[in-house]
């Protein structure tokens, strides 16, 4: 224990020598690299720094520190005298002894009582010239071999055996020395005299017979030289017998010898291997004194000494196995670590700048003040930008001090690459790029492990044995690349290895056999999907679970981490190829793009990154969409039940009041419960506007209108997503999105689960940030996976698909819904009325530097026209003849999916292809194309233009819908055609075999036998290969894509889009 | 924190007032006293937070005293008076009723806390100042802010 009380050395010196360390793990892997061609500026640089390090830990009093960094110092000064080859046996030595060394800084308290005893022999023996791996230097394998002769050895013994050596049968450090306390004759009192002084004790032996010719010194030569440096109080051999005399015994020379020079000094000095040199402390010159001694003459070789000596060796043993479990195990004592001082080094200049704006800035406040004081209006407008400028200046000078190079954290991947691609056998190529991408501090600190674990992961799973790497004709060694650059404002960390990829039939298998997912929702996936779902909780593809991944746990507690600092994973994998995981990471975490928004008159922030869609219920729609399930709320979003959580009930915030925008009152809120609602009249004549999947994006929230008449009404639902928790929080009003800075909450609001901080908004109020994750538990929200798999098994029970029709409701005039296919919408705008012209007589509106022609439905059709009162409207537009144009509509009320009986006859007029009932509302089928048609008949000439009447072709439609069936035909018989039809597969094919056909359209979903597999059929009688098949159906997904054209479908054309339909089947005809 | 006997004789007490008790805290905890301000509640958490605010960019956990030495919570949300007070290196504001003097305080006045004082565990006490009409009860910060 030290006994400096002083902490600020002691953290001090803490620092420094884990930056030192931190740089020798670099420099140690640089120099094994180079191998015997080793950069001396790079060793020299390790040798120092651990100098430093014993240095200071000598002074603070750590010995174990001292002694680790001492041996270390040691080793490096042999690499560093060309003595010693670096090999990776070596290296790896070093490494560990770095290793434990940072563990005993890092707990300097009890570091004197950790066990560093096997760093310390393996580094001994390094020094010894027994290096762990294949022996760099020939000169030590002779040693061992000369020490064997040698008549005196290990049975016989130590007494004077100093306490750091470990006992080891055939270490050549038991060269005996109580052979030389038989031969070498001193008065204790002499030596006492030589400790006093402060001189060391040692027992020096010399093998004369080999080290003379060697060196080319005789034992005289030697004893003159010891003398020159210290005092030689004995030896076994008097200088006067002869060379001859010795050589003809081979026996060795022990030399008594007492010099102020440390143990390794000696080594260097007399040029001695260490096995040689024995000090001798006080101690043992008391155990030494006990067995009386018997008093030899000369240079006899030794005869008595094996008997004399075994008990005394066992009883030292005996101690030594008795300390070592009182010694605290490396792993407890870990957990008491102190933590050590968090802090920052700044680089100096850049403190100094912002010294010096902080000058700025209380130069610009006393001018303000000055000025506000004398009520001198003149010239404040300049002091104002200079402080914003200097304000701004400063913030950014702040922030900076806080971004840290990502090469902090990939330095450290050097090591783990090479420590493990060793372990596992495996030849790894590390490349590493772009570590000068700066990242904020916390977010360095945080994602360490995660990365790591990528790391070994590729490492373990990724990479493949050479041998597997040569059957696969790949390079042997294997590339894993780690690269961080910037990316839209955000910094992107990938991972990438040219490995095996992930096995996406394993991960089918284990998400199948976890019972993650049903094997029905897995199909329905891509490869790159199935690969992501390796973050789920309990997947690891690993065959076996090896020492370093594959535990299991692993992928789903990196994706938590990496959000939890509001990052994203992704993976990208090939089989054979290799995979790339993107690491998405936000430059900072102290500012953050959010929501704000509000429940009873208090206003919360949302991390913009977890959230994924807003909703808006209007009132009209709150009883079918939203259900009560129990106690709990759910809504219906695409097919799917949503779990809905009240933001009040999770703050436990009563229902008290809502506040009307308008005029700012507070009413008494009635609503308590979802049913009360839901018997509510609809009374509203306006209609709530359902922005549908208005994603938060600036963008797109233009479309939100600003409709909050009445807030009672309507229901505002923001879908978020974190991890494993997928829900939606009602709140009472969305207000905008800000970027707003982070701040901690004080202790006694740590418990407080439902906030990840606070922020300050722009009037100095203060807006709690909700932790999303934290509102779930409170909730008691089970995870998504569970849902999902519900889900799943609900969407394969109801497996009966039909063809299914998206449309777009719209509406003018009250009491008068209409249904725009969505597949022919380019897209939707918001514009205000005032800004639509009307120019020649014909309304437009300058759109992206053009003019956008308008038109209305009402000015064909005989429904209500577009509303004039309100300011804003909806423009659909939709493209033409390659001309895009809009209709006015007033309302957007929702957009539907589903199949609905269209009824051709009733309403049947221009611009009105026909009338549904969707939501128990007689709607009208809008026809864009007769809209245009009838204003504008010139612009679909084009279209209309009749086909040569020799050529006509014979075209067979197959459609089971009587409505499209006739919506296709009739305008392929407008231009001059005249197709055949058919209602369903069967169908088609008879009506195939009858006639000459040349072009078949055909639906996809179908009864008796759908589209493709009739498409399958035609494909098989050779008559037909060549066929063109055209699938006409609602919008498909890339999937079903896909499947069509394997099935041998030539093109995918959208229903109703009468424009592409002509043309295409004009190109097939041809 | 506040060990009267290895002090200084004199100490400086700001005096405050809770309910109708009059409180005195030693000055060197005290940051500064401010008013006029818009506490932002807290949901969920404990009873005696009464939310927060922001003091010059800093987020201070206000907590309402009358919660602590279970009295019924002040209602008037405008005249607030908050007295800061630095606690392991974090901001605190106390919610106190009105703001009186600073008074400079002989140790030998003041007095370990009689048991039976009432409306306050006696845990919150450090003693009792005897001024010459009045008695000010010296809270202890530590008792008072410790979690």
């Amino acid at each position: 224990m030290s006994n400096i009380e002083d902490k600020e050395i002691f953290n001090d010196f803490i620092e420094e020598a884990l930056d030192h360390l931190d740089g020798i793990e670099d420099d140690l892997l640089s120099i094994e690299e180079a191998g015997v061609n080793f950069n001396e500026e790079i060793v020299n640089k390790v040798f120092r720094a651990v100098h430093t390090i014993k240095g200071g830990a000598g002074y603070l009093g750590l010995k174990s520190v001292e002694e680790l960094a001492h041996n270390s110092e040691n080793v490096m000064a042999k690499i560093r005298a060309m003595e010693l080859i670096p090999t990776p046996g070596i290296i790896s030595t070093l490494l560990d002894a770095m290793d434990t060394l940072s563990t005993l800084i890092n707990r300097h308290e009890s570091s004197n009582e950790i066990d560093i005893s096997s760093n310390l022999s393996s580094l001994k023996a390094i020094c010894l010239g027994d290096a762990p791996q294949e022996n760099s230097n020939p000169e030590n394998n002779n040693i061992e071999k000369k020490t064997s002769p040698v008549p005196v050895s290990s049975e016989s013994a130590t007494m004077i055996s100093t306490d750091d050596k470990p006992a080891s049968e055939n270490n050549p450090v038991l060269i005996s020395s109580s052979a030389a306390d038989l031969l070498l004759k001193v008065e204790p009192s002499v030596m006492d005299a030589f400790f006093e002084q402060g001189s060391f004790l040692y027992v020096l032996q010399y093998n004369l017979l080999n080290d003379s010719e060697s060196t080319g010194k005789d034992h005289t030569e030697i004893l003159e030289e010891l003398k020159e440096t210290g005092d030689v109080l004995a030896t076994n051999i008097d200088e006067d017998v002869s060379v001859e005399l010795i050589k003809e015994n081979g026996c060795p020379l022990f030399v008594l010898f007492a010099a102020i020079l440390e143990k390794d000094l000696m080594e260097n000095f007399f040029d001695i291997n260490p096995d040689q040199i024995q000090l001798i402390t006080p101690d043992d010159l008391e155990q030494a004194a006990l067995p009386p001694s018997p008093l030899p003459r000369q240079a006899q070789p030794v005869e008595s000494g094996p008997d004399s000596t075994p008990s005394v060796l066992t009883e030292t043993v005996a101690v030594k196995t008795m300390e070592k479990p009182n010694r605290t195990p490396l792993k407890d004592s870990l957990a008491k670590a102190e933590q050590k001082p968090d802090n920052l080094r700044v680089n100096v200049r850049l403190l100094d700048s912002l010294m010096t704006l902080a000058g700025e800035l209380v130069l610009t406040r006393n001018q303000l003040v000055q000025a506000v004081s004398s009520r001198k209006v003149t010239g404040i407008d300049n002091i104002s930008q200079r402080l914003n400028l200097v304000t701004s200046e400063l913030q950014e000078a702040i922030m900076s001090t806080r971004m840290q190079p990502v090469g902090n954290v990939f330095n450290k991947f050097k090591r783990i690459v090479r420590d493990f691609s060793k372990n596992l056998g495996k030849k790894i190529n590390l490349i590493v790029e772009g570590e000068e991408v700066e990242l904020d501090k916390t977010i360095i600190e945080s994602i360490g492990d995660p990365l790591t674990h990528l790391v070994r992961n590729s490492i373990d799973h990724g990479i493949e044995m050479p041998e597997e790497r040569i059957a696969a004709q790949k390079p042997e060694t294997g590339i894993l690349r780690i690269t961080a650059y910037h990316e839209g404002g955000q910094v992107m960390i990938a991972i990438e290895d040219d490995g095996a990829g992930i096995n996406i039939e394993r991960v089918k298998e284990k998400v199948l056999t976890m019972g993650l997912r049903e094997s029905a929702s897995l199909d329905e996936l891509s490869d790159k999907e199935i690969a992501n779902l390796i973050f789920l909780p309990g997947m690891s593809t690993a065959k076996e679970i090896t020492d370093i991944s594959g535990r299991g746990v692993g992928m789903d507690v990196v994706n938590t981490n990496i959000s939890k600092v509001g990052g994203t994973v992704n993976i990208d994998t090939t089989p054979g190829k290799g995979s790339m995981i993107t690491i998405k990471l936000p430059l900072t975490l102290a500012i953050i793009p959010s929501l704000i928004i509000s429940v009873q008159k208090e206003r919360y922030a949302i991390p913009q990154v977890n959230m994924v869609e807003l909703v808006r219920i209007p009132a009209a729609k709150v009883k079918e969409r939203i259900e009560k399930i129990g106690s709990a709320i759910v809504m219906r979003l695409r097919g799917e039940l949503l779990p809905l959580i009240k933001l009040t009930d999770a703050l436990g915030i009563e229902d008290r009041y809502y506040a009307s925008d308008d005029t700012g009152e507070q009413f008494p809120d009635k609503r308590t419960l979802t049913e009360d609602r839901r018997q509510a009249p609809v009374d509203k004549i306006v209609r709530q506007v359902d922005t549908e999947s208005i994603v938060s994006d600036p963008e797109k929230r233009a479309f939100i209108p600003d409709r909050r008449t009445s807030p009672m009404s309507a229901y505002n639902i923001l879908v978020v997503s974190v991890g494993d928790y997928h829900y939606g929080l009602i709140v009472d009003q969305v207000l905008d999105s800000e970027e707003i800075v982070v701040k901690p909450v004080g202790t006694h609001l740590r418990d407080c689960e439902c906030y990840a901080g606070a922020s300050v908004q722009g009037d100095g109020k203060v807006a709690l940030i909700l932790d999303i994750i934290g509102i779930s538990k409170i909730m008691n929200l089970r995870t998504v996976s569970k849902s999902v798999q519900e889900q799943a098994q609900k969407r394969a029970e109801s497996k009966i698909v039909k063809d299914t029709q998206s449309f777009l409701l719209v509406c003018n005039a009250p009491d008068e819904q209409i249904a725009i296919p969505l597949d022919l919408i380019s897209r939707i705008e918001l514009c205000k009325i005032k800004d639509i012209k009307i120019t020649g007589g014909r309304k437009n509106i300058q759109y992206r530097g053009g003019p956008l022609p308008l038109f209305s439905l009402d000015e064909v059709a005989d429904v209500g026209s577009p509303k004039t009162d309100s300011p804003t409207c909806y423009i659909i537009v939709f493209s033409i003849s390659g001309k895009e144009v809009g209709i006015i509509m007033s309302e957007i009320i929702d957009i539907i999916r589903g199949t609905y009986i269209i009824d051709e006859m009733t309403h049947k007029q221009p611009g009105i292809m026909g009338s549904t009932i969707i939501n128990e509302e007689i709607t009208l089928l809008a026809d864009l194309y007769g809209v245009i048609d009838t204003i504008m008949p010139e612009w679909t000439k084009a279209l209309k233009s009749k086909i040569k009447e020799d050529s006509p072709g014979n075209i067979l439609v197959v459609e089971d819908s009587p409505f499209f069936l006739h919506q296709v035909v009739s305008f392929l018989s407008e231009i001059g055609y005249k197709p055949l039809t058919a209602t369903d597969g069967v169908q088609g094919l008879e009506v195939l075999n009858r006639e000459k056909i040349d072009i078949v359209l055909t639906d996809i979903e179908m009864p008796n036998m759908n589209g493709l597999e009739m498409t399958r059929k035609i494909r098989a009688d050779e008559r037909f290969k060549n066929l063109p098949i055209i699938a006409v159906t609602s919008l498909a997904g890339d999937a079903a894509e896909k499947e069509g054209r394997d099935a041998g479908i030539n093109d995918y054309l959208v229903k109703l889009d009468r424009e592409k339909i002509i043309s295409c089947v004009k190109k097939y005809l041809v | 924190m506040i060990n009267i006997a290895n002090e200084s004789l004199d100490m400086e007490l700001a005096l405050f007032q809770i309910g109708d008790m009059l409180c005195g805290l030693d000055t060197r905890h005290v940051q500064e006293i401010n008013h006029n301000f818009k506490i932002t509640p807290v949901h969920r958490a404990p009873e005696y937070v009464r939310g927060v605010i922001n003091l010059r960019g800093e987020i201070v956990t206000v907590i309402d005293l009358h919660q602590k030495f279970s009295m019924p919570p002040s209602e008037d949300n405008d005249g607030i008076q908050v007295v800061f007070v630095r606690y392991e290196n974090e901001c605190i504001g106390l919610l106190v009723d009105n703001i009186h003097d600073v008074v400079s305080a002989n140790h030998f006045d003041i007095s370990t806390p009689p048991s039976n004082v009432d409306g306050i565990s006696g845990a919150f006490i450090n003693g009792v100042y005897r001024m010459e009409k009045e008695l000010v009860i010296v809270l202890d910060l530590d008792e008072l802010l410790k979690k």
